[in-house]
Order: C-alpha cells, then structure tokens, then sequence
C-alpha cells in the first residue's frame, strides 16, 4: 500500500495545495483559510499527514507551521526506522552546509553505536554521503546524496578533494599572466623580426588604456575553454593578486579591477630581448641585482665561493 | 739585561664580533693601512671619542705611535679630531674608509667619465694622500703637462668630484653642531615675554642656517685665480679633497638606470640615464648634513617638514627639464624609432571567421591557450584621420630621424605613468626626478630582488612577505587564502623568512591559560629594522670578502713574498716552478674574484644603507 492510497481526501487536498509550493512553511491560519477548515477539523488531518510522514513540522516567525514533503521523500522515510529518520531529518536539515557527525549525536541524543549504524545504513542506500569540509578538514561531515556542497565546504574553485590545487592554480595563473603580458606589450615575446617594432624595447604609450580588467580575463578563459570549472570574477580578481604579490602584475592605478605585466616579468620569462640575442653573453654592463641573466663565472678552484646573507646572524 | 719587550698589540677578536660595521672599517684599514690603524680604529669604534693618551691606554700602544698614526689617519679622514677645553678628542670617521672601500670605482668611473688617465691618476694621487694641493701636484710632474694637468683639476673642480679642504672637514659634525646651537642659544637672552620652548626653536633655526653657512662649498671665484697663460685656474694653493658625495650621486645614478632598464626597458632607460647624468652634479646630495647628527630629526613634525623640504628642492626650477633639454643629452647612437607603438582600436580588429578554430598554444605548464589576439598587433594611425594629432606626437611617422622630441616625450611620460615614481610631470611636458620617493621604492625592490635570489628553495617566501605588507598584521589562514599557498605549506615559506628576522610573529591567546594550541598567531613586517638587518648583513658579507684575500695571502705569503722579489719580478717565468706559476695564477684569479665579489655585495650595501 503507497502513502497516498491511505490517505483522506481532506488529507489528499491539502498535501497537494502544499506541494505547490513545495519549500515554504505553512502557519495554521494559512492552512485553515486555504482548505477554509477551523482548527478543530483541521488537526485530524495535519495528524495525518504527519504519521504518514508527508508533512513535517517547523517554526516560522515564531509560530507553528508546516512544511509539504514529496510522496517520494515520504515513503524513503517511512522505510527508515525511527532513528534513522531522526538522524536523516537533521541532516536534511543542514542543507548543502551538511552537519557533523558529532553535532548529530548531541541535536539527537542517541548513543554513538546507533548513530554510525544509522549513518552506515543510510549511507549504504545512498541517501546520504560524507564529505569533507576545507574549513573542518579532520570532521566527518554528512549531507544529502543528491545535493552539492556549497562554496564554504569545498573551497571554490581552487580545491579539489578539499585540498589547494595548486597546480591547476598554477597553470591558470601562468595563462592569466601571458594574456595581461600581450595586452599591456606589443612585442614582448618577439619570434621573428618585425619592422613594425624596434627590436630593442616596444612599450604603448603612457596613455594607452587597453590593460585588461579582471571580467576580460574571465571572458578570455571562458571563450578558450581552458578549464570547466566555473570561475568568477572575485577568483580571477584572487589569481591577479597573487600575482601581484609574485611581482608579476601590478595593479593599473586610478582604474578598478585593471592589471598590466611587469617588465621584470617579462624579461625573468625569457622575453624582452631581441631576436636572436643570447641573454646569457657576457655583458660589459655595471652589476645590478635586477639583471636576471648576469653571468658570474664561477671558479672551482677558488676557496673564497660566495657568501652567505645570514652569515652575520650565525655568528 | 735589557727589560724584555712585550709583543705588538693585535687586533682584538672584538673588532669582528662587536658588529658589522666594526668588522668592515677594521679588516679595510688592516688592508689598506696596516695593524696599527686598525687597531685604533677598531679601537675608536669600541669606545667612541677618545684623546690620544686614553687610545694608547686603551690599544695598548705607545703613546708616540698613536699620535704618528693619528697624523695619517686625520689626513686621510678616517679619524676626525675636536679640540675641547682640556684635551684634543680623536673620533672614527667612516667617509676616509669608504673613498678607499670605493677606490677602484671611483678610478675606474674617472677614467671611463673623461676618457683619458691623466685625471684618473689626478684622483687616485687624492684619494691615496687625503688631499692635495695643486702646486704640489705640478711640482713632482713632467712640465710639460703641466698646462694639461692644471685643466683636469678645474674640470674635476667644476664637476664636484674635487673640493677645497677645509678645517670643517677634519671636525666631527655633531661637535659642530653643538657648538653652534650653544652659540646660537646664549645669542638669544632669556626674557620673560618668549618662553622656552620657543627660544629653543629659534636657537635650533639659527644654528641650522649656521651649520649650513659654514658647510657650503666655496664658490668657483673664491678657489680660482688668473693665470697669465691659462685664464683661471685653481690657487695652486688650495688644498683638494675627493668629494665621496659626488661620487655617491654616481653610483645612484647607475643604480637607478639598471632599476629602469628592469621596470620600463632598455632604451627608456638610456634616455633616464642621459637626465641622471646631466642632473648629477645639479641635484642635491644624497645624505643631507642635518640627517649625520644624532638625534636632529627625531620630531615627527620636524622630520616631516625635513623631508618636505627635501622634496621641495627636488623640484626646484634648474632640476626641472623637458624632453628637448633631454634630446641635448642623449647620445648620437641612440634609435628610438617605433619604439612607443601605438595603442591598437578595438574597432579595427580583424576578425576570426565564425566556426574557424582557433589555433591553440601550448604553455609552459602545457595547459591550452589561444594564440595573442590580434589586438597586439600595431595599427597604423595613420589611416585615422581623428588621430593625427597622436601620429605625431608619437613620432610614428618620421622613421628617417632616429630620435626625435615626441619620441624622447613619449618615453618621459612612460617613466612618469610607471607605478616606480621615475619622473613626476610638474607642468605639462616638464619633468623632475622625486629622488626621494624613489630611492625608497629602488630600497624596497632591491631588498626584494635580494631575497628572491636568496630564498631560491622556498619562491613563494616573497610572496607571503609581499602579502604580510600589503595586510600589515595578518593571520596564518587569511595569509594562505590570500596567496593561494597550501597551509601545510605555510610553515616552510615562512620558517626562512622569520629565522632571517625579515617577519614578526605576533600571539593573541585565545584561551586564558594563555594555551599555545589554542593561540592566534599574527604575522608583520617592520621595513626599517629589516632593512638595517640586511644592511648589516651585507656589511659583513664584504668584511668576510677582504678577510678572506688576507687570509689567503698570509697562507701563501712565502709565495707572495718571492714573487715580489726585486730580482724575481718581470722574471717570473724563468725563475718560478711550474706549480708556483700556476699557483700564483690561482691567487690572482681568486682575489679578483673576491673583489668583483665585494662590489657587487657592496652595490646592494650602497642602494639599502647608503641613498
């Protein structure tokens, strides 16, 4: 026998009037004018409903009200037992944040025997599905099967198994900062020889605004198709900063949310240099620390190597 | 029997262990001038000022010896001397020290400057004297260069390298000081209607007039007298000292050139380096008196209004120039042709045919990306009449002359848009240097370049310092989500940075008990004891350096002492083995190898400590 066979018409009517709107609470003087009932005869039915387990009670704005369960909900319920049901309640209750194993046994007050064998059990039906939280990484937390995590649990996009993916950050960020690099250079990375640029140094003029802001860095990885993970601009906005922090970027000033390369970047990448050049020649040019492709001849033979920077604090 | 003679006095381990600085001025006074005034200098480090009789009491060594040194060392500047009312106090001074840690710069950049080794060899007879007088100079040369010599010094004069010596030069400035404050406060009687404080402060005001009154350099008519055959040239009476400021200007203008070579580009950099080298001798010194005497601008308020007056005559109209001032500047062989391209149109892109893929490229990390878009590609502006203007402003057009005023225009305004404050635009197509914020932002990128080439094993270190400075106090979670960087990572990137005291660790108990589990740690960055940290450290990198040569001489010095034999010189070949040959070609190579070294640890010293 299904659920809804043994059900009274009154009790028939006013689960389907619920249903309709299958996520709100319902107050008492709702229903009652909805099935224009009063209260006496109203209860019976609520009754009903309720030991068959197609309502289920809550509290909105401090008052009593309920809220419709679907048939299918209701009879996954009615199979369970009654610790089951207690436990899967307050975990349906926890929505896509999901609840912890601890936090369950306290809201039901059951031993912690019955509570893994509740969750085993329920597990196993897969009506419910552990999973790990980035914030609480050693809990065991449980949510609905059929419901995603939300952003809080997972990370957003930069994890993966609830651990940073800094790989995949990585090669986002390398992406990132080659298209920022081939807006904000003409000819930063040159192949070949072009007579449309001097060969020495090609830079856009002082007034040149053509920096791209993060909702075009976004454009570009969506229309490449570089990942399926949905990104938004609060990530690319959290890539491009950490690249200024690499001092690969910097931050456009007098402008919102816009990023040019640095020329140091670009030259610690290998660009910036005519064709052909050996960055690595020997350069009759004073020592400078930002010179990346300095040459120091080294000398096996010499005792004297190098020094270290935290010599004098190891004395 | 004669009484036995106790064995000379050495250096005491002190010298080394006491601090950076003590280790450098000894070793470099042990190279360049012997133990003795090494050990009085080391010794004058120790105990500050001292009179000559306390120095021999305190170095253990003959009263006589300590005064024949001093003569040497008040000559050359490395020790000044004040006559108080009892006694003639001697005290160190670093600048004699550093014209001969910078000797083989200064020389060379002389040489290079003037193409030509009679004023190098001008520069290194003053450096290696103290100071000289012209006369004297002419005296011991051929004659015959004598009408040649006599032009390099005024040259060497009117560019600042030389300067006339005076007593001022031979007294500590905070002596100075303190007597023109007492001076300038018993002028100001005390009187019932100005209270204290405010006499103070007119006193201070007097004496800073004063001080800089007595510290200016004479000016040219005062050094220079008629010469029957030559015009003017310098009273061959007047003593000439090296002037260490001048030269620092030099060094900061090479630094600064290699900052703009790695923050805008070459050839931006080469037109900054023709303003910096024509500004050098115009713009103010690096180290400005008032900021040697101890404990002048400890006020907020007076360092505030200091440093505001500082960047005031930055300003000023003779530092001010244009980008036709710079074109007089450049050098001939100089192209800028197409170098400021312009910006590519939106509107003019061409477009990629609907349903055609797009070529992909492969990264670095080999994930898939899409080639440049054509946007990159220059658009000829030419071809838009509304932009006429901008063509030849921007120089495109003219692709005959290989610099031209919009060109060199172009490139100023690029140094002025940068985010490194290399020019400030005053008025429309008029530019200064902002020495001052720019050398804190070329402290703040070499300091960063340095780490980064130590902290090799741990690249994203700097990027969790950059973030510490950006949040000033920050906690470990909000750092890791910030830098995208694991939190079981966390710990290896900062350990380096902490044990190198760049970072500060801050605890908040969270519990009353005060647990350490249960405690925030908070994370921040202090910049002037870091950067007085490094700067220590580097000191003593280059003491390390010069040790190092005089250690491997006194290894070989049987050797070294044989090689510079009278009869054994010029006849090495014949009268040395194969081994010690080739061991004597070891010890040069090493020792040019370590003085290359020391230069170069000195460079980043010059840039963190010195501008």
């Amino acid at each position: 026998m299904s659920t809804k066979e043994a059900l009274s018409v009154l009790a028939e009517t006013l689960h389907a009037h619920m249903l309709e709107e299958d996520s709100r609470f319902f107050k008492l003087e709702e229903l009652q004018t909805a099935m224009a009932l009063d209260s006496s005869r109203l209860l019976p039915v609520l009754q009903e409903l309720m030991n068959k387990n197609l309502i289920k009670p809550g509290k909105s704005d401090g008052q009593i009200s309920f809220q419709a369960v679907s048939l299918v909900e209701a009879e996954k319920v009615g199979g369970m037992t009654k610790d089951e049901a207690m436990i899967y309640s307050h975990i349906q209750g926890s929505g896509r944040e999901g609840i912890w194993t601890k936090a369950i046994k306290a809201k039901t007050n059951l031993h912690q025997h019955i509570v893994l064998r509740c969750l085993k059990a329920l597990e196993n039906q897969r009506y419910i599905k552990a999973i790990k939280s980035v914030k609480h990484p050693t809990r065991k937390i449980y949510m609905l099967y059929n419901l995603q995590p939300s952003v809080e649990v997972t990370g957003g996009p930069w994890f993966t198994d609830s651990e940073l993916d800094t790989e995949f950050i990585d090669s986002l960020m390398s992406i990132v900062w080659r298209f920022v690099a081939s807006k904000t250079f003409p000819n930063a990375f040159p192949t070949e020889h072009k007579p449309e640029y001097n060969h020495t140094q090609s830079s856009y003029p002082a007034h040149y605004n053509g920096f791209p802001n993060v909702s075009e860095i976004l454009d570009f990885i969506i229309s490449s198709q570089i990942t399926n993970v949905e990104l938004t601009t609060t990530d690319i906005r959290s890539l491009c900063n950490v690249l200024v922090y690499d001092d690969k970027l910097e931050k456009v000033s007098h402008r919102v949310d816009q990023y040019k390369a640095t020329w140091h970047s670009i030259l610690a990448a290998g660009g910036g240099l005519p064709v052909g050049t050996d960055p690595y020649a020997v350069q009759e040019v004073p020592f400078s620390i930002f010179n990346l492709h300095a040459v120091v001849p080294s000398n096996a033979e010499s005792e004297i190597e190098g020094v270290y920077l935290d010599s004098w604090m190891e004395t | 029997m004669p009484p036995l003679k106790a064995a000379p006095p050495s250096i005491p381990v002190s010298a080394k262990s006491q601090s950076p600085r003590s280790f450098l001025y000894t070793t470099l006074a042990q190279t360049h001038l012997g133990e003795r005034a090494a050990l009085i200098i080391s010794t004058l480090i120790s105990f500050g000022r001292l009179s000559a009789r306390e120095l021999a009491q305190k170095s253990r060594l003959p009263v006589s010896v300590v005064k024949t040194s001093l003569v040497s060392l008040v000559q050359l500047q490395c020790v000044l001397y004040w006559k108080a009312d009892t006694a003639t106090y001697y005290c160190f001074h670093e600048e004699g020290l550093d014209k001969l840690l910078y000797s083989g710069d200064i020389v060379s950049m002389i040489e290079g400057k003037y193409n030509d080794g009679v004023s190098a060899e001008i520069v290194q007879n003053v450096l290696s004297m103290g100071h000289l007088r012209v006369g004297d100079y002419l005296s011991t040369g051929d004659k015959k260069l004598q009408i040649e010599i006599q032009k390099k010094f005024s040259t060497l004069f009117q560019d600042g390298y030389l300067i006339p010596l005076r007593s001022i030069h031979f007294s500590p400035i905070n002596d100075v000081w303190l007597r023109t404050m007492k001076i300038a406060k018993d002028s100001l009687p005390f009187s019932a209607t100005i209270s204290e404080t405010k006499r103070l402060a007119e006193a201070t005001k007097i004496a800073k007039d004063k001080l800089l009154e007595l510290l200016e350099t004479p000016k040219a008519m005062e050094v220079f007298v008629s010469h029957n055959a030559l015009g003017k040239v310098i009273n061959p009476d007047l003593p000439l000292t090296f002037n260490l400021a001048r030269f620092q200007k030099s060094l900061r203008t090479e630094s600064l050139v290699s900052f703009a070579t790695a923050r805008v580009g070459s050839l931006t950099s080469q037109v900054y380096k023709a303003i910096l080298s024509h500004l050098e001798k115009l713009s103010p010194d690096i180290q400005h008196p008032f900021q040697k005497i101890p404990g002048l601008l400890t006020d907020p308020d007076d360092l505030r209004h200091f440093t505001y007056s500082r960047e005031e005559k930055e300003t000023a109209k003779w530092l001010t120039f244009n980008a036709n001032d710079v074109m007089k500047q450049l050098p001939k062989t100089i192209d800028l042709r197409k170098s400021i391209v312009s910006a590519p149109i939106s509107g003019k892109r061409p477009r990629v045919k609907e349903g055609k893929q797009a070529k992909r490229v492969k990264t670095e990390y080999g994930a898939a990306m899409p080639p440049a878009t054509p946007q990159s590609e220059p658009y000829n502006l030419s071809e838009n009449d509304d932009d006429e203007e901008c063509v030849s402003q921007n120089g495109y057009v003219d692709t005959t002359v290989l610099v031209s005023a919009s060109l060199v225009q172009s490139h100023l305004k690029l140094m002025s848009s940068n985010s490194v404050p290399f020019l400030l635009e005053t008025t429309p197509g008029n530019f200064v240097i902002p020495f001052n914020k720019l050398t804190a932002s070329l402290k703040q990128f070499t300091y960063d370049a340095l780490l980064q080439g130590t902290l090799t094993e741990n690249p994203a270190s700097l990027r969790i310092l950059r973030c510490i400075r950006e949040f000033r106090l920050v906690e470990e979670k909000q750092l890791c989500a910030a830098a995208l960087i694991k939190e079981k990572d966390f710990r290896s990137c900062v350990v380096p940075l902490m044990r190198l005291n760049i970072i500060e660790v801050q605890e908040v108990p969270r519990s009353v008990d005060r647990s350490a589990a249960r405690a925030v740690y908070l994370y921040r960055f202090k910049s002037e004891l870091t950067m007085e940290l490094i700067s220590n450290s580097l000191m003593y990198n280059i003491g390390q350096l010069l040790e190092g040569i005089q250690d491997m001489k006194r290894n070989n010095a049987i050797l070294l002492d044989k090689a510079n034999r009278d009869d054994v010189k010029g006849k090495e070949e014949e009268l040395l083995l194969a081994s010690e040959l080739s061991e004597l070609k070891n010890l040069q190579s090493s020792e040019v190898n370590s003085i290359a070294l020391a230069n170069r640890v000195r460079s980043l010293f010059d840039v963190l400590h010195v501008f």
